[in-house]
Order: C-alpha cells, then sequence, then structure tokens
C-alpha cells in the first residue's frame, strides 16, 4: 500500500514536472518571438542606415560637394610632388 | 391478506426483471461507450489526430536574407532589407466600403483599385499590395479589419543603380537571381527558407506559432573584383563620350594587369535595376560580356608579336608600304595614306594595313591561328556570366592568303570587349595572359605563358609611340604616365556587307607602360556625331578613365618629370 502511494506521489510529481516545463518552454517561445521580432526592426532599421549612408557617400555627391562647397580642385601634374621613399 | 400479497409478489418478480433488463442495457451501453472511447483513444489515435492537426497545426515558411553583393573594398551594391507584403483573404474579408478606403488610403491605393484586387471572393488569397515598408503594413493591419495579413519579405535594393546594373543583374519579384551575377550566383547568394509550426483557429487565422522547425539559413556575401570608384568613373567618363559622340551603344572594361581582375566593367545604354519598368535586352545586356564585333586594328599588336616572337621580324626590320595598297590574292588592301617605308615600330604607330600585311603572310598560318587561339580568340571566358560569348575564330585549315591577311588587321574574326582586354593582359604581363574574374581573389590567378617576355616588352614599346603625336591616339596619353595602347576603328557589317559609314570605334592600352598596372578597352558602335576615329573618339575615353583609375590606385607615375618640371620653373619665372 505504501509503495502504491509513493509511486502515485511521483506519477504526480512528473505530472506537474511536465506541466511546469511545457509551460516554461511556452514562455521561452514567446521571449524568442518577441526578440526576433526585434531583431528584425534592427534588421529593417540596418538596412536603411546601410542605404543612408551609401547614399550620402555616393561619389557623384562627394566630388560634386568637394568642388562646389570646399573649392576642391584637382591638383595639375606640375603642382604634385612625388616623394620617392 | 393474501390477495392482496399476491400481485404484490408478482410485482416484484416483474420488477426484478426489468431490473435486470435495464442493468444489461446500461452495462452494454457503457461498454459501447468504453469500447468506443478505446476505439478513438487508442487504436484511431494517430488518424484522428494527424486530422485534428491537419486543421489546427501548419508549417509556413519563414524567408531567408539573401547575401549582400560588395565590391572589393567592402562598399555595398546590392542589399536585401525586409519589407512586408500584405494580402487579404477575399472569403473571410468582410469589411464596409469606408474600412476599405481606409485600407486603400494607408496603401496608397484607390477605392476601385481595392475592389479589383480583392473583389473575387472565390479565392482565398489575394496579394493587396507587394513589398512596402514594415510600418505601412503595420499600420495597415492596425486598421483590424478581419481577413487582412502581412507576410515578411525580402526586396532588394542596388544603390549604385545604374553605374552597376549591367554587372549585377537583377532579381525577381520572388528574390531570386534573373540576370547577371546575381543569376550566377544565385546558389551562393541566396539562403535556405527556414519553417515555423504555428496553429490556427478555425478561421484558420494564426494564433499562437509553437515553435521553429528549422531556422532559416541566411545567404553569404559575395565580394566582386570591381572597385565601386573606379565603376563609378568610369560610368561617368563612358557616358559623356556616347552623348557627345551620338553613338548608338559603348562599352569599357578596366583590368587589373597581373591578376586579371575586372575592376570596372561599363556599358551604355544603361537601366536603374532599383525600377525596371520598361526594359529590354538591348538595355540589360553586359554588352562587354555578350556582344561581339571584329576587333579592326587593335589586333594588329599581336600579329606583331606572333612575328616577333617567331623570329620573322625584329623591331627594325624594314617594310616598305608603298604606294599604300597591295593585291592579296583577288582583293586589295589599303592604308589611309601611302606611309612609304616603315620599320615595324612605326607600321604600328601608323596602323598600316599594308605593313601588317606583309608581316602577316610571312607567318605559317597553323603557328599564326595558334597564336591567336592561346590569346584567347574564339576561346570561352569562363566567367560563368549569363549569355557570356567566346566570339569566333575560324579554323586555319581553311584560310587563304587574304583571309590570313585580315586576321592580321582584325577582321574576319570577333571578340567581346572583355577577351579583347584579356589578351591585352598578355601584353602588360610581360607575355604571362592570366584569367580573368568578376569576384575578387586571394591568391594569384591561374595563368599561361603565351610570349616571351621580350617579344611583349619589345610590342609595348611600339604601342607606346602610338600613344604620342606622331601616333594615332595622342589624346590617349594620360599627363605623368607612360601609355602604350592601339586605336581602331572598324567598319561594321551591314545587309550589303562592309558599311561605308557605320563604324565602331576602339582603344585598347595599358599604363603605366614601364610596369603596366591597368588595361583598359573602350569600344564606342556607331558613334554619328562626325568624328569616329578610335583615336578621338574612344582613346579621350581611355585618357580620361586612366588618369582618375592612376589616382586613385596610388600608382606611382613613371614618366620622366623633366620637361614637365621645365616648362613650371619657366611658368613661375614669367
Amino acid at each position: 500500500m505504501r509503495r502504491l502511494l509513493a509511486l502515485v506521489l511521483i506519477v504526480v510529481v512528473f505530472a506537474l514536472a511536465v506541466v511546469y516545463t511545457k509551460y516554461r518552454s511556452r514562455m521561452l517561445f514567446a521571449e524568442i518571438q518577441r526578440l526576433e521580432q526585434e531583431l528584425d526592426a534592427y534588421e529593417v532599421e540596418w538596412g536603411q542606415l546601410q542605404l543612408e549612408q551609401n547614399t550620402w557617400a555616393e561619389h557623384s555627391r562627394i566630388e560634386r560637394l568637394a568642388r562646389s562647397r570646399l573649392g576642391m580642385v584637382l591638383p595639375q601634374r606640375e603642382l604634385i610632388i612625388y616623394v620617392k621613399p | 391478506m393474501m390477495l392482496i400479497h399476491r400481485p404484490q409478489l408478482i410485482d416484484e418478480m416483474e420488477g426484478a426483471a426489468r431490473w435486470r433488463f435495464l442493468l444489461i442495457l446500461m452495462i452494454a451501453a457503457m461498454i459501447t461507450l468504453v469500447g468506443r472511447a478505446v476505439d478513438l483513444q487508442v487504436l484511431d489515435r494517430q488518424f484522428l489526430k494527424h486530422q485534428g492537426d491537419m486543421r489546427h497545426v501548419g508549417v509556413v515558411p519563414v524567408p531567408a536574407h539573401r547575401g549582400r553583393i560588395i565590391d572589393r573594398n567592402g562598399e555595398l551594391l546590392a542589399i536585401s532589407t525586409p519589407v512586408k507584403s500584405v494580402w487579404v483573404n477575399p472569403k473571410e474579408l468582410d469589411a464596409s466600403e469606408q474600412e476599405l478606403k481606409a485600407l486603400g488610403d494607408v496603401l496608397g491605393l484607390s477605392v476601385k483599385e481595392v475592389h479589383k484586387r480583392v473583389g473575387d471572393p472565390s479565392r482565398g488569397f489575394a496579394y493587396v499590395k507587394r513589398r512596402i515598408s514594415p510600418e505601412l503594413a503595420d499600420q495597415a493591419i492596425a486598421l483590424g479589419l478581419t481577413g487582412v495579413y502581412a507576410d515578411r519579405e525580402y526586396r532588394r535594393y542596388y544603390p549604385a543603380a545604374e553605374v552597376t546594373s549591367h554587372l549585377l543583374g537583377f532579381t525577381n519579384i520572388d528574390d531570386r537571381g534573373q540576370e547577371g551575377m546575381e543569376l550566377t550566383y544565385n546558389d551562393w547568394l541566396k539562403g535556405v527558407q527556414g519553417s515555423k509550426r504555428i496553429i490556427r483557429d478555425g478561421k484558420r487565422r494564426i494564433i499562437e506559432d509553437v515553435e521553429n522547425v528549422k531556422p532559416p539559413a541566411p545567404g553569404k556575401d559575395l565580394v566582386l573584383s570591381v572597385d565601386q570608384r573606379l565603376q563609378y568613373l568610369a560610368y561617368r567618363e563612358l557616358k559623356k563620350a556616347v552623348l557627345q559622340h551620338k553613338a548608338r551603344s559603348a562599352s569599357l572594361v578596366l583590368l587589373d594587369a597581373e591578376n586579371g581582375e575586372v575592376l570596372a566593367m561599363v556599358n551604355q545604354p544603361s537601366f536603374n535595376p532599383n525600377s525596371r519598368i520598361r526594359l529590354n535586352g538591348s538595355v540589360s545586356r553586359n554588352r562587354a560580356i555578350t556582344d561581339v564585333f571584329e576587333p579592326g586594328s587593335t589586333i594588329k599588336p599581336f600579329a606583331v608579336a606572333c612575328a616577333l616572337e617567331l623570329g620573322r621580324v625584329r623591331p627594325d626590320t624594314i617594310i616598305d608600304t608603298t604606294p599604300g595598297q597591295m593585291h592579296v590574292g583577288r582583293n586589295l588592301v589599303r592604308d589611309v595614306h601611302n606611309y612609304g617605308v616603315l620599320d615595324v615600330a612605326h607600321i604600328l604607330q601608323k596602323s598600316s594595313n599594308v605593313g601588317v600585311t606583309k608581316i602577316a603572310l610571312s607567318l605559317p598560318s597553323s603557328k599564326f591561328w595558334a597564336f591567336y587561339n592561346n590569346l584567347g580568340f574564339g576561346q570561352p571566358l569562363d566567367t560563368g556570366f549569363p549569355g557570356e560569348t567566346s566570339g569566333s575564330l575560324s579554323a586555319h585549315q581553311g584560310w587563304n592568303s587574304f583571309e590570313q591577311a585580315t586576321l592580321s588587321f582584325g577582321y574576319g574574326l570577333s571578340t567581346s570587349t572583355l577577351q579583347l582586354g584579356r589578351a591585352y593582359l598578355a601584353l602588360a604581363n610581360d607575355g604571362v595572359m592570366p584569367m580573368v574574374g568578376l569576384l575578387k581573389r586571394d591568391k594569384p590567378a591561374e595563368s599561361h605563358r603565351i610570349m616571351s617576355a621580350k617579344t611583349a616588352v619589345s610590342v609595348r614599346t611600339m604601342l607606346e609611340r602610338v600613344v604620342t603625336r606622331e601616333g594615332t591616339a595622342l589624346k590617349a596619353s594620360v599627363p605623368g604616365f607612360r601609355v602604350a595602347g592601339k586605336t581602331g576603328t572598324v567598319k561594321k557589317t551591314g545587309a550589303r556587307g562592309y558599311e561605308d559609314s557605320i563604324y565602331m570605334s576602339l582603344f585598347a592600352g595599358m599604363a603605366p607602360a614601364s610596369n603596366p598596372k591597368l588595361v583598359m578597352v573602350v569600344a564606342i558602335d556607331e558613334p554619328s556625331a562626325g568624328e569616329y576615329y578610335g583615336g578621338a573618339v574612344a582613346a579621350p575615353v581611355f585618357s580620361s578613365v586612366m588618369e582618375g583609375a592612376l589616382r586613385l590606385l596610388n600608382i606611382e607615375p613613371d614618366q620622366e618629370e623633366s620637361p614637365i618640371l621645365i616648362t613650371a620653373h619657366q611658368d613661375g619665372a614669367i
């Protein structure tokens, strides 16, 4: 009789453990979902930032700004002194 | 009393029988129920569970990120960013006119368009709008209409747009490569779709993500050999030349002389891969690889190199080209002027057809053919690029003397711009021709020796004299650098054989000539604004692109500085 009781007790404990693990896994999965969404959002932002950086750093734009705003010019060949090592 | 008791007894007896009957009935019912329960729970369990899951649990794909394409310095050329596509299930959709209008407003569609897209109630799926920003899609979902969903997808962006469009190609709406490198390396770039298990409710709406079955594996990045800065420079200069000379099309390739990497490859006309509304083969083709032409005079250095290699001539061998024309078989080979007596170097400088014909006719045809063949004419490029052409070079067994002569000045064979560039690599690289490639290389490419270093250097020295006041391509010169190259002005074939006034202007060259680092070929098709000589149309493009490229790549000038320094001093003194 006592052994039977002990077995029942063990079964109950395990049943609760199963319920708990299932619950934990649900919670963790929800957490994953949330983090994945966050990651998605960052991915979107990162892509957009890369594109934005690319647009700002576009060669035609840099050249135009260098010439117009900074007044830079390509030096003539005569104006370049090459330092030989 | 007995009379009274008797019927009672009978009643009791009858009651017991009924009772038993009922009991049996109930036990039978219970056994049936239990049996059915066992049947459902134990015997048919698998089948039923499966059926249930089929109705509630589903596996949906999770799209994977496509790899980026970057240039040799890590600059971004193509990138996929997440977007969302809004779709509806018209069977479920139960929205008032006002709600549909709100949906249309968010997505930038008129009510009529929305109706057109979701109007057919027999369908279970219809896209409302694909590939919009995630925020916009979230707004549409936030309207709370039943039967409206948003899925994640990826959209490809090409920051450099027209400048790299031919090389990169593009992807279709399902993010699969359709052209160019996107197609060639689709398997490398594409990710592997993942999947996740979800639970749906009775209306098939997704109510819960259960687990990830397989996480999506993102695609790998592709590193090209091109340099975005040079690509941009080449694109700008080529476009300028095409507009100036009213040309039909043009291509330019810039190669690293030592390991054959393609540093820039541009074509005209071009297209914007980010919004391809009207796209046809004539603008989307990467002409530098897919189109062939007869190389004309740009091939002459190789005929001369072959003769030098076989010891038939020396750079100072004298050849008489008077009277500026000669008969070969029943045909006539002509020069622009009568150049009189020339040595081999001057034949190249003046681009004399008669001179080079005389040299070519002194060569055994099998050796001559083998030399061209080794230089890759008529041979595949092995870049793997879709639509790549091998050009053509006919077998020498069928040659008559006129065919051999035409091959020496570049008719009767065809080549693509990149193939011509590859052949020039052999001259630039002291006789060793590396394989050309469109991907960045970590180790030196496979290469083959085509001619001796002595021959290559000797031809290069001759080609330097082309880019002088006496030569045909002064306009190809680059201040501070020695340039070697050759012009070509090729008559194009029309319906009635070679046309008189339709030309292709070519320039192929390298710099710095003392130790070439860069090889470039410029091909401008049908310039129609008056000028058509290679030295006037293609050479200036070579000069400006080469000048910029040498500066950007920090290549040291190799020209003697003294004459320029003197002028500078004089200017200063005055």
